[in-house]
């Protein structure tokens, strides 16, 4: 058994057994205090009748405060424990409260989707494939696919570039001048799904020709002349304008973090370069895009797997109709509205599927840049 | 310190920025006017002719009244405002919303800090693995985890309370988190970390000292989304928190304004704006993480 | 270094401690109302046992929700010692799947749609209704009401406030200013609109567009359309799935449809004006100046899509008749459809039984119908309590209805109902022909 000898302690038989008779103490004493303090303070705002805010005030710290604790607590109990033990447990303190509530939340459900893909539409009977072969060949899952693919594509691309060239614009402006734009652009991001999509209504509005046109598009096109237009029954475009929402609300997203990522280069960095004599232009392709490709590459890939998921955009604006359906609000209606359980787990499980060419770029990505110690 | 910076490339940066932003305002700007204008006129009329005919305009503050609940003693507002929800009021809702929102978005990044440093610098069997499945989840809709979680929480007796409705943004927010966060901590330097250790820190130790506050951008980032998400939602709301009128958050009660028919659309367009205030608080001030040279200078260190 | 943390830790956990145990016991200072339970939801109560609360869930709210509040507000002056709370929500059909399946159902909900009610029932999810609401039936409602909540032979649902489609609206003092006269037969009408179209004025104006339930408005023309042309057991089979959709009596209703919605010069802006526009929007293009259409079929809740000029003023301003019949020799059957109100397994308590069989009184409807825009099926209501004579006559003729039908598309199979929704929005904005729609509904019909 190892101990921890600090200079100027006296080692010893004895003093061992109180240090270790001492640990032990302190290992069965604060957790468990700790955790008759958190089910005290539960038990309080269960059966409370303070007022609302104070309810609120006691709910927010206990709720915050209590995970610090039980972090604190159970990184205190590992260090109480010899070398080895420490090394072994290490790694469950950080990464196993997130695996267990990953699994329990998300882990699990997706397998249960997955039993439940190969039953009826009322989860009773076993029918195999029958649900797969609806997910890959029905009109409706035709159409998203192509559409997924040109919101992932068009979404994707334009959504990490307008966020890169802002960010790294804004990063040569006054600070004053780029919080003021960097919220500007943030801004459709604070506006609530519903509002955006009351938003958007307006710009896409149609009116027939000869009436007051409403929408902000129309508007523009009746003044320059030309006669308004049934943008959102007109396809492939009125699947684009509905990319063009996404992009307005993802480059902000997209934005923040490039910023944040571009902000961590050390000025060191970019003015050696600025001495060697490069221009800006070159700066940008030399030092900064290569620095930040790692940030580039993890923005883009959840923006890609967020247009997999996206439904809120298409079924309020068009319903998923006229041609605008895509995968996830297929499988909303499946679920939700047609009530086929078992269409709709399917469905979820080809998006998953559908994923694994991102997952595997990634993996090669974080093969490549990941260290360890010990 | 000299930059080299010509006229003419600062009329660019400045301009380009300009442009960009006005376009991406202008939306916005529709809603804010729309605001502003009678239910009746926002459909007849264009909000741009506001901008034209300022004189003509319409323009009214009863929609903010009324979604606020200042209605007072003006009975044309109170006839107006009955036909909304009178059995919330907006300070009851606004307090359920932070109760939801603010532990929601702490919990996960701590959580998925601690994950992400695993991921990065500890090494563990099905590393990969493990790292490859939470990218998987993010692709997974949460609507597939409704009913199960659900099903737990009944009968954990979860269901209906604020912790039970942490645990799930947790939940969900938790892939993004981690694949966020691993990002950031990764790129950190070694030799900055190695130092540290050779000083007998143990990995708790570094982490919460060196690599939380190196990480403020990152975190700070994740924060903002993780807000807006959970202050915005409203499904995983309604269904892990309840629709009873003293749960409700802020979401629910400006919908439950609109009417089943949703004729009272001029007071969403209030009620948005109403709605961004916090999240655009919080946004700016998270700016100041966003500060250039938090590592400049430790790597002498 | 260490030392000092762990002190610093353990005094602030002990102060912690102590703080909680002392606050544990602070007294209630007052009784609030509405509690907000911050972590655990009370013990679940045994299906009998009286706690005093009775919790529905339901989809309408803003105007209607504080109107149905006043209804409860009655109930409870009957009722001292029960608490009865509506909650309305956008994503009501979602949160009650959600709910139901997952056992934390609501005490009651209140369902728009039959065929939903039919599938939770079918599940074995809901509890039949029992003798006494079932004798209110018989005392308070035409037989037909009975029938339209039933599943299987069993009702299930209390009908409340409920509406009736097929009305044609019009701008009643531009309408009489032009010389019009209201048609009686579909002849009649069919003339008026050719008459119409002289006026540069587009003799129709609707529009489809609903979100996620584009498409509803058709299916209530096509509807209504075979009411009046086909034999209700016709109609009947219909909607059970067993006359399929590309049937010649069910491609018939939507030729006719065709007749009025294809033909640019009857409807204002055309098909795709009809594919784009709101359904709340053309009842107040009647009212533009000049009026962008003469007439817009829509049911009787319209009135809530008026502007407010014309609300103020509705006996004046807005006039209605009955869609005519198109087959003369079938008699007239109303076409209605309402929310019901039902009970979830589990929670088939005396206080939750009690607000359901209230809900079947006339002592229910006095408060809502009194706020307008509702109207209400029960015997021996006071018609008077409509504020507008408009409404006096659709109630007459909801209570007096001999022959009712309920909405279709609602009592159908919610698959073949979203294909239904979905083929008009698909037929009207010209993506498929009229047999490839009736193809794709069929496509879904259950095969048992």
């Amino acid at each position: 058994m190892q101990r921890v000898g600090t200079p100027g302690e006296p080692a010893g038989a004895f003093r061992w057994l109180t240090t270790a008779v001492g640990r032990l103490l302190v290992s069965l004493f604060v957790p468990t205090i700790t955790f008759v303090v958190l089910w005290r303070v539960f038990i309080f705002l269960r059966d409370t009748r303070a007022p609302h805010w104070i309810t609120a005030g006691v709910a927010i710290v206990w709720g915050v405060g209590g995970v610090m604790a039980l972090f604190f607590l159970a990184n205190m109990v590992i260090e109480q424990l010899p070398v080895r033990w420490r090394t072994r447990l290490t790694p469950f303190l950080f990464v196993g409260p997130a695996l267990v509530i990953l699994a329990w939340y998300l882990a699990l459900p997706t397998v249960r989707t997955f039993y439940a893909s190969l039953l009826d539409a009322r989860g009773e009977q076993f029918v195999g494939l029958e649900n797969y072969v609806y997910a890959f060949t029905s009109d409706a899952m035709l159409e998203s696919f192509r559409n997924n693919l040109l919101w992932l594509v068009i979404g994707t691309g334009f959504s990490v570039g307008f966020g890169l060239l802002i960010a790294v614009l804004a990063d040569r402006t006054h600070p004053l001048f780029e919080t003021f734009i960097k919220a500007l652009i943030f801004m459709p991001m604070a506006i609530s799904m519903v509002g955006a999509s009351v938003i958007w209504k307006f710009v896409y509005e149609f009116r027939p020709p000869g009436a007051e046109q409403i929408g902000l598009l129309n508007a523009v096109v009746t003044a320059l002349g030309g006669q308004p237009r049934a943008w959102l029954l007109m396809q492939p475009w009125n699947t684009l304008l509905l990319i063009v929402i996404l992009i307005w609300l993802q480059t902000g997203y997209a934005m923040v973090i490039i910023s944040a990522a571009i902000k961590a280069i050390p000025r060191e960095l970019l003015e050696a370069g600025r001495i060697d004599g490069a221009d800006e232009v070159q700066i940008f392709f030399r030092i900064i895009l290569p620095t930040i490709r790692g940030t580039i590459l993890t923005v883009a890939t959840t923006i890609v797997l967020f247009t997999l998921k996206i439904f809120d955009i298409v079924q309020t604006v068009t319903g998923g109709n006229f041609g605008t359906q895509v995968i996830a609000n297929e499988q909303y209606n499946q679920m939700f509205r047609a009530f086929h359980y078992g269409r709709g787990a399917a469905i979820a499980i080809v998006l998953l599927v559908a994923v694994i060419p991102v997952m595997w770029y990634n993996l090669r990505q974080f093969a490549q840049r990941t260290e360890a110690f010990r | 310190m000299s930059v080299r910076r010509t006229w003419a490339g600062t009329v660019v940066v400045y301009g380009t920025l300009m442009l960009i932003a006005a376009l991406w305002t202008i939306p916005t700007l529709g809603l804010l006017i729309s605001s502003f204008r009678p239910g009746d006129e926002v459909t007849r009329t264009g909000w741009w002719t506001v901008l034209k005919n300022p004189a003509q305009a319409n323009l009214t503050l009863d929609n903010y009244r009324i979604v606020l609940g200042m209605v007072g003693d003006d009975p044309r507002l109170q006839e107006l405002a009955k036909r909304g929800q009178e059995n919330i009021n907006l300070g009851t809702a606004v307090l359920n919303s932070l109760t939801v929102t603010v532990p929601a978005t702490v919990i996960p990044i701590l959580i998925a800090a601690f994950a992400a440093y695993g991921f990065a610098w500890l090494r563990f069997p099905g590393r990969r693995f493990f790292f490859i499945g939470v990218v998987a989840l993010l692709v997974v809709p949460l609507q597939i985890a409704l009913i199960p979680i659900l099903k737990d929480y009944v009968r954990l007796n979860l269901s209906g309370t604020f912790l039970g409705i942490w645990l799930a943004h947790t939940g969900f927010g938790l892939p993004l988190a981690i694949y966020l966060l691993y990002n950031a901590i990764s790129a950190l330097p070694r030799d900055l970390l190695e130092s540290a250790f050779i000083d007998g820190a143990s990995h708790f130790t570094v982490f919460t000292r060196l690599v939380l506050p190196l990480s403020m951008p990152a975190l700070a980032s994740f924060a903002i989304f993780q807000f807006l998400w959970v202050w915005n939602d409203l499904l995983v709301a309604l269904v892990f928190l309840g629709a009873s009128p003293e749960v409700q958050v802020l979401t629910q009660r400006l919908l439950g304004m609109l009417g089943t028919f949703g004729t009272e659309w001029h007071l969403l367009t209030a009620g948005a704006f109403v709605s961004m205030i916090l999240p655009l608080t919080v946004f700016f001030a998270l700016q100041r993480y966003f500060v250039r040279g938090l590592l400049a200078g430790s790597i002498k260190g | 270094m260490q030392n000092r943390r762990f002190v610093l830790m353990f005094a602030v956990l002990f102060g912690a401690l102590v703080l909680a145990a002392c606050g544990g016991a602070t007294p209630t200072p007052q009784v609030i109302e509405r509690q907000v339970v911050v972590t655990a939801t009370p013990e679940p109560v045994e299906a009998g046992e009286d706690i005093g609360k009775v919790f529905i869930l339901g989809p309408f709210r803003g105007p209607e929700e504080t109107a149905f509040n006043e209804v409860i507000a009655v109930f409870e002056e009957q009722n001292p010692g029960i608490d009865v709370i509506y909650s309305g929500t956008a994503e009501f059909e979602t949160l009650i799947t959600v709910r139901v399946e997952a056992g934390d159902p609501p005490d009651i909900a209140a369902f728009p749609q039959p065929g939903a009610v039919a599938k939770f029932a079918r599940e074995g999810k809901l509890v039949p209704l029992w003798d006494e609401a079932l004798a209110i039936y018989d005392q308070n409602y035409a037989p037909a009401w009975k029938e339209l909540s039933s599943v299987d032979g069993v009702p299930y649902g209390m009908f409340h406030r409920v509406n009736a489609k097929g009305w044609i609206w019009y701008n009643k003092p531009a309408f009489e200013a032009a010389g019009f006269e209201v048609p009686t037969t579909w002849e009649e009408l069919m003339a008026l609109t050719e008459e119409m179209k002289q006026t540069g004025i587009a003799p129709w104006c609707d529009g489809i567009e609903s979100g996620a339930a584009t498409g509803w408005k058709g299916t209530d023309w096509i509807e209504n359309i075979m009411l009046r042309t086909q034999p209700v057991e016709v109609y009947d089979q219909w909607v059970a799935h067993e006359l399929k959709f590309s049937s010649p009596e069910v491609k018939n209703a939507w030729q006719i449809l065709e007749g009025i919605w294809m033909d640019p010069e009857l409807v204002y802006g055309g098909p795709q004006t009809i594919a784009l526009t709101n359904f709340r929007e053309p009842a107040a293009w009647l009212f533009d100046d000049p009026p962008k259409c003469w007439l817009h079929m829509q049911g009787s809740f319209v009135t809530n899509f008026f502007p407010e000029e014309v609300q103020a003023d509705l006996d004046n301003q807005v006039g209605v008749f009955m869609m005519p019949p198109i087959d003369d020799s079938l008699p007239f059957t109303l076409e209605v459809g309402g929310d019901q109100y039902v009970v979830f397994q589990g929670k088939d308590r005396p206080e939750v039984r009690k607000f359901i069989e209230f809900l079947g009184t006339v002592d229910s409807v006095e408060p809502w119908a009194k706020l307008g825009g509702s109207l209400f099926p029960h015997k021996g209501q006071d018609l008077t309590w409509y504020p507008t004579k408009l409404e006096r006559t659709m109630a007459e003729a909801i209570t007096g209805a001999t022959g009712a039908r309920f909405d279709g598309s609602d009592n159908m199979d919610s698959a073949v109902n979203l294909a239904f929704w979905k083929g008009i929005t698909d037929w009207v904005s010209g993506n498929r022909t009229l047999d490839q729609v009736l193809a794709d509904i069929d496509a879904t019909l259950p095969t048992q």
